[in-house]
This record gives C-alpha cells, structure tokens and sequence, in this order.
C-alpha cells in the first residue's frame, strides 16, 4: 500500500481529497503547512508527496527545495498542486525540484495518472 | 699642243667674254681664260684706267703674274675703246718655258684684247644707262612724293632735301618768289650750317638771286671768289655751287641752290642736266601746294564747322554742349555775343538756355514763340538778320537800352522739327551782318541742332539709366529690411530724394477697418504718423480710391485738400496709390513747398516706377512681420520648452516654457551651454552625444532623458532636436523638451494598477478554485458514494452540482484567460510536440460529448503529420472549444476534425452539419461575451468567450481562426498556425527563404532594427540568418549554430565588436568562419589587423552586403572532395549537390592540397588510400602548413581501410569523423553523408 504525505493548508481540500484517496486504496496522511510538511516527510516512511503551493509558514516551492536538499527526501516523487494557473508556475514548481504538477481543481483520474506514474513499482 | 685643244679654249675665252656683265667681271674672264694651258702662259694681268683716275691700275692678274719680273718674258697689248687706250693686257712666260713668244701668242692675245675692249665699251655704256635710268627713277620718286605733299612749307623742305640727296651734294637752299614783293624769300635750307630761312633777296643777289633773274642755271666753281657771292656765305665752307630758276613756263616760282664744301668735288653738265630736270618739277609742285593752300584757306570756315561738329558730336553734356556750341557760333560768326534757347514742346515755347558775352544773361527766361529775334525764327523757321536792332519793331523789352546794334537769328531745326533757336550780336556799330555771316549761320545751325538732340536724347537715356538705378537701390535697399517699421521709413526717404521734393506721406491700407493709416511722414511741419483716413478723403485718400495718381498743382486751392495742412507751407502735390495687381496695401503723398517747383510728367512716371517697388517691399515686411509674430507668439506660447543653440551648443535663445520647465530665466542661460546647464555629471555624456548627433543629423533627433532643473531636482523630458541650416550652412539647432513626468508617473501607476489587477486576478482564481475544488471533489465522492451504496436517486442531483460546478470553472477559467491576454499577461509554453497523439487525444476527449448528442466524429489525418513547434496546451484548448462548440449545434450529424499540413502551416478544420449561421451572426462570433444570438446562451450554454480566447490564442501563436458559414447547412472553423511559432518579442532566427540555400549568417549587433531588417532582407536571399543583440549572446550563439559567416557591428554595449571578433579568432572551431564587420565605425586597420574578411559602414547597402555575404558562403559551403575512385566521386558530387553544395574534386592528396590552397572549402571528404599522397600525407602536410589556407577546415575520412591503432593515432585530433565505406552501399554512405553535412555546423 503506498503512502501518500498531502500537504494541504485547506481544510476542506485536505479532508475532500485524502478521503478521495484513502477510497483508492492509498494510505495517506496529512500536513498543514509547509514546515511541518517538511519536517514530517524527513521523518520517512512516504513514497510520494503532493504538495500544495500556497501554504503557510513556508510555501511549497521552499519546501520542495528543503526536501530535495536533505539526502533522506531527495529522491522521494513530489507533485506540485496549485490552484494558480498562471503559466510559470510549472516551470517555477519543476525547477524547485518536483517532478510533475498538477492544477486544482483536481481531476482525480488525471492526478492518480501522475501518482501511479512516479510510484516505485510494486514488488 | 694640239689644234682642236686650242680652238676649244679660244671659244671658251670668246665666251666667258661674252657672258660676263659688267667690267670687272670682263677682266677676270679675260684673265682667267688666258691662263687656259692651251694658251702655255704663266701668268695674265689685265691693266684699266678708271673713269676717275687715268693712270692705269691692275685690275686683274691671273697664274703666277708678277709685274716687273725680270727673269720672264712679257706681251703687251693695249685695250682700246672706241679708239682710246683705256688700258693693257699683259701675259707672261718664264724662261724655264724657252721664253719666248711667238706669231700665235700675239694673234691669241690681240684677239683676246680685242674682245675685252669691246667688251668693256659695252658695260661702261650700260652702265651710264643705269644711271640715267636712275636718275629718272629718283627724279620719278620725287614727283610723286611731292604730290601727294601738299603742305607747302613741308612740301618745300622735302623738295630741297631730295634735290640735295639726288645731286649728292653738302647742302643747299630754296627759296620763293613774293609776289607782292618781287624779292625771292629762302623758306628752305639744307646742312648749311647758316639757317637763313625767311632771308629775303633782291632779284639779282648772290646765286640764287642771280639765276631767278637770268631764269638760266648757273655753276660757280670756286664760290669764294665769286664777286656777286652772298656775304652771308663770305667765309662759309662753300666751295662751288650750283643753282637754278624754277620756273612754270615763264613764270618764276622761286630758285634753288645746291652746294659742294668739299673743294675736290666740282658740278658738271651732268648735275646741271639733272637739278633743271629737278627744278621743273618742283616747280610744279611748289605751285601745286600754293594753289591748294589757297584752297583750304578757303575751307577754314569749313574746316572750323567740322571741327565745331566733330567736338560737339562728342559733347554729351547738355548744359556744357549748349554753352559750347554758343562760343563756337560766336567765334565763327567773329561776333560779340549771342544766346541759345531750346524748344520745349510740352509748353510750346522757347527757353533761354545759354548766353555768351552778353549785358544781361537771360539763361532761364522763356519766350513764346514770336517773340523777340529768337521767338520770330522759331515761328518762321527762317533765319533773320536785324539790322538796327534798336529800331526792330519786334526787339525784346530786356534789350531796349543795351548795346546791341546788329543781330542775326536763326532757328535751329531737325529736318522741319523746331528743337531751339540761336541768336548773335554785334554790338559794334560799325559791323554788320553780311551774305557769308548768314550762309555761315545756317551751316552751322542743323549740325547744332543735332548736336542738341543727341544731347537732349543722351540726357534724357540717363536720366531714366540714373531713375532705373535708384529704383534699384531703392529695391535692394527695402528687399534687406524686413522690419516693417524701417521699411516704411526708408520707402518714404527713398521716393522724397527719388523726387526732389520737400517731404513726403506714407499710409498703409487697413484691410479690416477699409482705411488708411498714416505710418511715416517725412520731412513735413506735421506730423501726421497715427492719423487714418477714410477712403476719398485727401490727396492720398483720394488715389486709395481711384486706384490713379494725381497731381494737384495748388494744393491749398484744391476742393480736397486736407484740413490739417490748410495753413501748411504744402504747395503741390503727387500722389499716387500703392497697388500689389489690383490690390490697395496703401498710398504715398510728395509736396513742394517751394512754390517754384511743379509736379511733371517726368515726376508723375518715376512715381509710378517706384510705387509698384514700393509696394511690395512693404507688403514683404508686413508677411514677414506676420509671420515673426506668428513665430514669436508659437514660441512664447508653447507648452513645450524651446530653446535655439548656437553650433557650440550655447543658447542664443528660449521660450517662457523653457524658464518654467528648468527654472531658470532667459537672462541667465543666453550664452550658456545648454548641455552643462541642464544636465547631472552622470548625463552629461548622454546629453552631449545626443546633441552631437543632432547638430550632425539631417532631420529631426528624438530620444528620452533626465534633466536637471535649476533647483537641482530632476525632471524627466522628451526632447526633439531639429538642426537649423541656413543657406545650406547648419548654423546651430532648436530643442524642444517636453515634460514627461506625469506622463511617466502616469505610466507606473498604469502599469502599478495593471499589476494589482493581475494579483486580484491570481488571487480571486485562487480563492475561486480552492473552494471550486471542494464542491467538484465532493460531488464526484458522492456520486461514487451513492452508486456503491445503491443510492440511485441521489444519483441526478448530484450530478447537476458537479455540472454547474463545472461550468463555474469554465468561466472562472475563460475569464481568466481573457484578462490575462488583454493584460498582455498571458505566455505561450512553446514547445516541440507530435501531433498526431494530440489529435487522438483530443477526439478522445471530446467524442462522449459528439456522441451524446447523436453525432459522429470523424478524423482525418495523414500519417506523418509529424512535429509541429508551438504551445500544445492552448491548441489543444482551442480544438476542444470548437469541437464542442460543434456538437452543441449539430444533432444527429457529423462533425469531421481534419489537420493537415500547407507549407510552412498547419490547417485544422472542424466542419459540423449543423444550424450555422447568418452573415450577420458570423460578424459578432468573436467578440467578447456575445454569443451568436442572446438566447444560443440559454439554449446551449457556454460563456461565450469560447471563440474569443481561441482566435486570441492562435493570434498569439501567429495564426488565427476563420469561419464560414450556411445557415441550416453547417459551419466551418479553421485554424491555420505556423508549423513554427517564434516568440513573440524578438525573432532570433530567420529560415532562409526559398529553395537555394545560401548559407548561415550570424548577425551580431545591438540595433534591433538592423536586426530585423537583415534578417527579413538576407533570410529572402536564401540565407538562414540568427541573431544575437550582444557580443556574449552572439559568442554563444557561434558556437552553436557554426555560422557560415558572422557579420559584426563594432558599437555594442558590455562587449564590444573588437573583444568579439577577438574571442572568435581564438576559438580554433570559430576563428576560421569569415568575420564581415557591419559598422559605423571606419576603423578598417584595427579590422584588418585583427582578421576580419570585410569591412562595411553603415548605412547598409543591401545589395553589396548580400553580394559579400554570398562570396564567403559560398566558400564556406563548399566540399572539397579528395578521392582517387572517380566513381565514387561521381556518386558522391550529385548527392553533395543536391544538398547545395559545391564540390571540388581532387584525384589525390597533393592534388587536394592545390585546391586547398585556391579556395578554403566549408567541409574536405578524404578518402585515405590514394596514389601519389595518401590521406595520411594529406593530414599531416595540412597540420604542418598550419594557417595557409586550411587550418580551421573540418575533415571527415571516408575509407574502406581497416584503421590500426596506429592509424587511429595518425588521424587523431585532424579530423572531424572517420565515416566506414565498408560493408555499405552508396546510398547508405550518402545518408551518412547527408547527416554529416546536416550536424556540420554542430560537428565543424
């Protein structure tokens, strides 16, 4: 079963779409802001992070580059998720160190295309 | 001694005798010919007395003649003329001969001084004939000289010099008979020592008297003892003379004498023969000359008219001629006074215009015709003789009391034209007027006359010569003066001293008010300047109106005359109206004040000369005077300060704008330079570059700065420089700035709001989304909720949340995107991408919304559509939105998404058979928020800016959107986008234009215009052309792309031409590319110095650039192709051809090495195995030549060889890429080939 770190400052958003995936079949578990986003993701144990853009405390991109600057989180699967969808900001997520980026409004076939993409494969 | 010998010289004796022309000639033929060896004398001598001397004297010897010589024998024979000894012919022989003489020799010499002496008789008589003919000549010469001499008392002295000169003689006299006097009086003397010209003497005394008595000639041998001899000459040197009458008949003219001092030279008949011959000749001269004296005695009156005539022909003067011919009548006339009038036709009557020596001059008094002597001629055109004038019935009143006794009048006439009349005095009783003083008169009058008219026509041909100059000044002076005030002036002065007159007015012509205004006065007790007139009122009111000049002789009696000048001194006026055509610009009055002056026809005209003039002149001035205020008002009321700057940028002048934008006043920058005045240490360099480059421009500079107030603070301006030339001179420039910084502020606060909007945009989407996102993801759990709970009826509901939720997104989105594009905020994601996945994934996408409402899609594509460079994620956009458009209006019909590829373009065509649409639904498509018909919204959804966003979106792209359209049949949208889009700022790049490639450009300058201009102008030459804006840009830029050649602009900032071009040279895959320099800089030495192939300035001429550009690309794409199998070579040379290549072959490595040395291809194939040199050999002769044409040239090695280590190391670090020819067809080696060529600039 993989596990799933949503960072997500919304409420609403974090509870709509951990329970989207907790009924897919993924184990997720949930972050608030940026710091403790990172400060959870260093303590181990995820496959695949989806980050929220806009957070408190630090913003996505700052916690992407924490995180791929620590040895421990640098090759874990991040996907950026921002509601801005100004043209640049794939570009500004991609160059923070994540590997593929979505908007929101989710459209959950299409984000669990990108999840399943950059999961390791199953053994 | 033979016979025939002697005969032979006998004759030649006889003729050389014969032949010879005069005596001396005879003597040498004589002798010479005696010498003959024939004759076997020694020596001849030939002895002949003279006709002066009569001893004989050797005239001629010939042979060894000695005379006196004892030890030869002599013969002697006299030469006899006419039976007179004249002389000897002697010969001699010497003793060696034997001596003697014999019978023959005296027979030979008798016949020779036979012959000589009739010889000699001959010439001595011809020549006495010459001199007889001689004689006759002189005599001849004389007479002829002497008539054409009729001067007596020169004649009279030529007469005796000739006499002297013909008779060789010291001297002599000449003298005449005085008839009155009967004494003879010497009028001539020649070398006498004593000049005794106009010595009288009796008849009788000394020679001359003596034979001017006998009427013989006389010859006195010895003078001195002479008893009749003249005591004037007692002791004189005279030894002989010799004189004679001359005489004319009988009648004696006078006598001439000729005298010899040298007492060895005596007269003979033969002198006498020639002086009577002589004297009778000069006689008739004498006469001749005497009688013609009489003559012109008689032609003094003659002679003293055409002196008068020809003096006065000459005399243009007037006033002088007319006293002249006065003096010159009274002279001839031997009178004692006399007058002159002259006619004046205009008044019909005489004015007296000169007086000679007369009691009372009446110069200036006129006379009517008929009155006095004058008045009486001119009216009866006859000449008159008074001869008491006193008793005259008719005699002027002015004379009755003087001294005139006589008088004679004529009248002076030009054919029957009356032009004056003269008038001559006797004021001696006892003098009278006779028949000759009357012939006289009237000889001299008609040439008088004449003389007068030519004066009169001269004056007058003057006069108007001096008008047309004044007028010129007059013009040249006011065409100077273009201020209005001065010009009136000087218009007024001017025709005051054009006129002669007292003083004068001048009024312009007020268009608005119709009246005039006096504007200058000149001269006059009032001054009238400021006072108008209405039209009619006054001289000058008075010709305003009537548009005519006007004389007013009596200016106070005249009925219009001016109420302000009724006490004034103003006796006459002129006055006349200035007119530009028809047009009135004002009128100008002249005055008399002198009541003895008139206004005339003379005046009235050079009036009228000068108005027009005048008039213009002062319509010059008010245009120019308009045209300064209109100026001046511009510059002082101009919002934009304007300030003039002389050519070393000081400030002559500038506007109140100026003063208000800098703070400064006018009085503190004139003399300022402007660029220090107004600029901070950091823009002063700016400032000056920039004003140097408008005093050199040709037109109008622009451009943006900062400036600095007086007050230190800084203002931002837009300034505008406009280089002033006068007469083609620049003489300085005008400056305008402009205050930019509102406009500025204006600007940020413009683009401040811009930003704020487009954070509220990015935010609001945010904040929409964000709970959006909630709503979506809700209502999808629920419906998967529902369904796997089995509740159904849930099912509907909230599916009808999700909806307009989604529809909430679409337009949250659209809008999105609208404000975005029109903000200028939205950014194409170019990127390269197969089309064909993005055509499927589109159909995909949209074939459950076709189909749901009964329609099928179709897709037709080509395999191999292939990439296409752009944004996929607005076309995809766009796709979806015209699919979806389509099914909303097709029911139960087809909608067919069609893509192809058109040249440079991709088409995309969504056709849908469905409702359509009006022309006039199709006009409003595109606009924002408005559907094809306001109740389409309700009917099919949507937000309406569908459509918009997608035309806006292709637009972006470089594309656009179109339609076409049936009502009830269906409708078409087609998008057309290039295959590539560029971004939009600046195109770096340039694909060459149609088929012939001519190679790559790299174009490295700052300029962005030169940019664009050589990349759209080479890229249709067939050049693929890049760009770069800077030198590290066009660094980079080289290194990637391999130009063929760079061109490279010297100006740029950070990185100068210089440090690029230097930079390429060291770059050893860069330094051998052709480096064109693109320059206004004319620095070809530091060019040439550093490497570069050409130099160019700007401004760019297209042409030459292209033509330079296509030379070094051409060698830059060329192939040098070293191969010794001439098949392969064949094969090889079409395909290198058809990818635009030229070729060069060469059979072997020297062989290529000489090609190489003529041209520097782009590329060499070289095949390794080859006779002569090898590709080995190739290599390593082209590494060691180093720089001499090959270094830099990429080699690629085609060969079959199998390459050994040892091979591998030879070629190592001197080729590009060994290419394998084995195991590989041709086709196969071609395509290697062909992907070499393509990654050549890659791989160079």
């Amino acid at each position: 079963m993989a596990r799933i770190l949503l960072v997500e400052d919304n409420e609403m958003n974090r509870d709509m779409l951990s329970r989207r995936l907790q009924r897919k079949g993924y184990e997720v578990t949930m972050a608030v802001d940026g710091r403790q986003g990172v400060d959870m993701a260093r303590s181990g144990g995820y496959d695949l992070i989806l980050m929220d853009m806009s957070l408190p405390e630090i913003d996505g991109w700052e916690a992407t580059r924490q995180l791929r600057a620590a040895p421990e989180t640098r090759t874990v699967p991040i996907i950026a998720l921002t509601a801005h969808a100004m043209a640049g900001d794939r570009d500004k997520a991609l160059e923070a160190g994540c590997n593929d980026y979505d908007t929101k409004p989710i459209e959950l076939p299409r984000l669990l295309g990108k999840i399943e993409a950059l999961l390791p494969a199953k053994p | 001694m033979s016979a025939p010998s002697l005969r032979s010289a006998l004759l030649a004796l006889s003729n050389r005798i014969a032949e010879a022309q005069d005596e001396e000639a005879v003597c040498r033929a004589v002798v010479e010919s005696l010498c003959h060896e024939a004759f076997g004398f020694d020596g001849v001598g030939l002895y002949l007395a003279g006709s002066t001397a009569f001893e004989p004297a050797l005239r001629a010897s010939a042979g060894a003649f000695a005379a006196g010589e004892r030890t030869r024998a002599e013969l002697k024979l006299p030469l006899r003329v006419e039976q007179s000894a004249i002389g000897e012919v002697v010969v001699q022989r010497a003793g060696s001969r034997g001596g003697a003489f014999e019978q023959g020799d005296l027979e030979i010499l008798a016949a020779a001084a036979n012959q000589a002496g009739i010889a000699i008789g001959r010439t001595r008589l011809l020549a006495a004939d010459r001199q007889r003919i001689a004689e006759q000549r002189a005599l001849l010469a004389t007479l002829a000289d002497l008539s054409g001499q009729l001067e007596l008392d020169r004649l009279l002295q030529a007469v005796l010099e000739r006499a002297v000169t013909l008779l060789d003689v010291s001297g002599g006299e000449l003298a005449i008979v005085d008839e009155a006097s009967h004494q003879l009086v010497i009028v001539a003397s020649h070398n006498m020592g004593t000049n005794a010209i106009g010595t009288r003497m009796e008849l009788g005394e000394g020679a001359m008297g003596h034979v001017a008595q006998t009427h013989e000639p006389l010859i006195i041998p010895h003078y001195q003892q002479w008893a009749s001899r003249s005591a004037q000459y007692a002791h004189s040197a005279i030894q002989t003379v010799m004189a004679a009458p001359l005489l004319i008949g009988d009648r004696l003219v006078g006598a001439i004498a000729s005298v010899h001092s040298d007492p060895a030279r005596t007269f003979g008949q033969g002198e006498m023969r020639q002086l009577n011959l002589f004297a009778a000749q000069a006689a008739v001269a004498i006469e001749n000359a005497r009688l013609y004296s009489d003559a012109r005695s008689r032609a003094t009156e003659q002679q003293a008219l055409l002196d008068t005539l020809s003096d006065l022909s000459g005399e243009l003067e007037l006033d002088k001629l007319l006293r002249t011919v006065l003096e010159r009548a009274v002279t001839l006339l031997d009178v004692t006074g006399g007058e002159l009038a002259i006619y004046d036709e205009s008044t019909k009557d005489l004015l007296i215009v000169a007086s000679h020596n007369m009691e009372t001059d009446a110069t200036g008094t006129r006379m009517a015709l008929g009155e006095g002597a004058m008045g009486r001629v001119a009216e009866t055109l006859q000449p008159l003789v008074i001869p008491r004038y006193q008793e005259w019935e008719g005699h002027s009143a002015k004379y009755e009391r003087s001294s005139i006794q006589s008088v004679m009048a004529g009248p002076l006439l030009i054919g029957n034209r009356l032009v004056g009349a003269i008038a001559s005095v006797h004021a001696d009783a006892s003098r009278e007027f006779g028949d000759t003083d009357l012939r006289r008169l009237m000889m001299f009058a008609p040439q008088a006359a004449i003389a007068i008219e030519n004066a009169r026509l001269f004056t007058a041909e003057r006069r108007r010569a001096r008008e047309q100059q004044a007028l010129l000044d007059t013009m040249q002076d006011l065409s100077g003066e273009l201020e209005l005030g001065r010009v009136l002036g000087r218009v007024l002065e001017r025709a005051v001293s054009l006129l002669g007159v007292t003083g004068g007015e001048l009024a312009t012509y007020d268009e608005s008010r119709k009246d005039l205004l006096i504007v200058a006065s000149h001269n006059l007790e009032t001054n009238a300047v400021g006072v108008r007139m209405a039209l009619g009122e006054g001289a000058m009111g008075r010709v305003a109106q009537t548009h005519e000049p006007l004389i007013i002789p009596r200016y106070q009696e005249w009925v219009g005359h001016s109420t302000k000048y009724e006490r004034g001194s103003i006796q006459s006026v002129m006055a006349a109206p200035l007119l530009i055509g028809t047009r009135l610009v004002g009128a100008i009055a002249s005055v008399h004040s002198d009541p003895s002056r008139q206004f005339g026809p003379e005046d009235l005209r050079l009036l009228q000369l000068f108005a027009p003039q005048a008039a213009i002149a002062i319509e010059n001035a008010r245009l120019y005077a308009a045209a300064q205020q209109y100026f001046e008002s511009l510059m002082r009321n101009n919002p934009v300060a304007i300030v003039n700057v002389d050519l070393d940028g000081r400030i002559t002048s500038c506007n109140p704008a100026f003063e208000r934008l800098f703070g400064y006043r006018d009085a503190d920058v004139i003399g300022r330079n402007l660029d220090q005045l107004v600029t901070t240490e950091e823009t002063l360099g700016e400032a000056q570059a920039y004003t140097d480059r408008a005093m050199q421009g040709g037109s109008v500079t622009g451009g943006i700065g900062r400036r600095r107030r007086k007050d230190g603070s800084i203002v931002d301006v837009e300034i505008a420089s406009v280089p002033i030339t006068v007469a083609g001179e620049r003489v300085g420039m005008i400056g305008l700035y402009h205050d930019i910084s509102e406009l500025l502020q204006a600007r940020r606060d413009a683009e401040a709001a811009n930003e704020t909007k487009s954070r509220f945009l990015a935010s609001t989407s945010h904040e929409l989304r964000t709970p959006l996102n909630a709503i979506l993801g809700y209502s999808e759990m629920l419906v998967e909720q529902a369904t796997e709970d089995g509740h159904a009826e849930y099912l509907a509901d909230l599916g009808k949340i999700h909806s307009a939720g989604q529809h909430l997104l679409s337009v949250i989105n659209d809008i999105l995107d609208l404000s975005k594009i029109e903000a200028g905020k939205m950014e194409l994601y170019l990127e390269t991408f197969e089309l064909r996945p993005l055509v499927d994934e589109v159909a995909t996408t949209v074939r459950p919304l076709v189909e749901k409402r009964g329609n099928r899609l179709d897709v037709v594509a080509a395999d191999g559509l292939g990439t296409m460079h752009g944004d996929k994620t607005r076309l995809r956009q766009v796709l979806l939105n015209l699919l979806s458009n389509a099914s909303k209006f097709t029911e139960a019909g087809t909608i067919t998404l069609a893509v192809e590829r058109e040249g440079a373009e991709m088409l995309f065509r969504v056709v849908d058979t469905g409702i359509g649409m009006t022309p006039d639904q199709m006009s409003r498509l595109f606009e924002a928020f408005s559907q094809a018909d306001a109740t389409i919204a309700s009917k099919y959804g949507g937000t309406g800016l569908g459509l918009t966003i997608s035309r806006l979106f292709c637009r972006m792209m470089g594309g656009d959107v179109t339609v076409q359209s049936t009502p009830g049949a269906g409708s078409t949208f087609t998008v057309r986008l290039p295959a590539t889009t560029r971004a939009e700022d600046e195109q770096a790049s340039w694909p060459a234009v149609g088929t012939p490639r001519a190679g790559t450009v790299l174009v490295v300058d700052d300029d962005p215009s030169v940019r664009n201009l050589l990349g759209r102008f080479l890229s249709r030459e067939g050049f693929q052309v890049e760009t770069a804006a800077d030198g590290a840009t066009g660094l980079r830029r080289a290194r990637e792309v391999v130009p063929d050649v760079i061109t490279l602009d010297v100006l740029m900032p950070e990185m100068d031409g210089w440090a690029v071009l230097t930079e390429l040279k060291r770059d050893p895959r860069l330094g051998s590319i052709p480096v064109i320099m693109l320059t206004v800089v004319d620095d070809k030495p530091t060019g040439f110095a550093l490497g570069v192939a050409e130099y160019l300035t700007k401004p760019i001429e297209r042409n030459r650039l292209a033509g330079v550009l296509s030379k070094y690309a051409a060698a830059a794409r060329q192939v040098l192709l070293v191969e010794d199998d001439a098949g392969t070579r064949r094969v090889l040379r079409r395909a290198l051809e058809q990818e635009g290549w030229n070729v060069v072959e060469a059979a072997n490595g020297r062989a290529g090495l000489e090609r190489l040395a003529e041209h520097r291809p782009g590329l060499v194939l070289l095949d390794l195995v080859m006779p002569e040199m090898d590709g080995f050999e190739f290599l390593d002769e082209l590494r060691r030549s180093g720089s001499a044409g090959g270094s830099g040239v990429p080699v690629v090695v085609l060969t079959g060889k199998d390459l050994t280590e040892e091979d591998r190391r030879r070629l190592n670090g001197g080729v590009a890429r060994v290419v394998q020819k084995r195991d590989r067809g041709p086709e196969a080696l071609l395509a290697d080939v062909r992907e070499l060529i393509a990654a050549r600039p890659a791989s160079r």
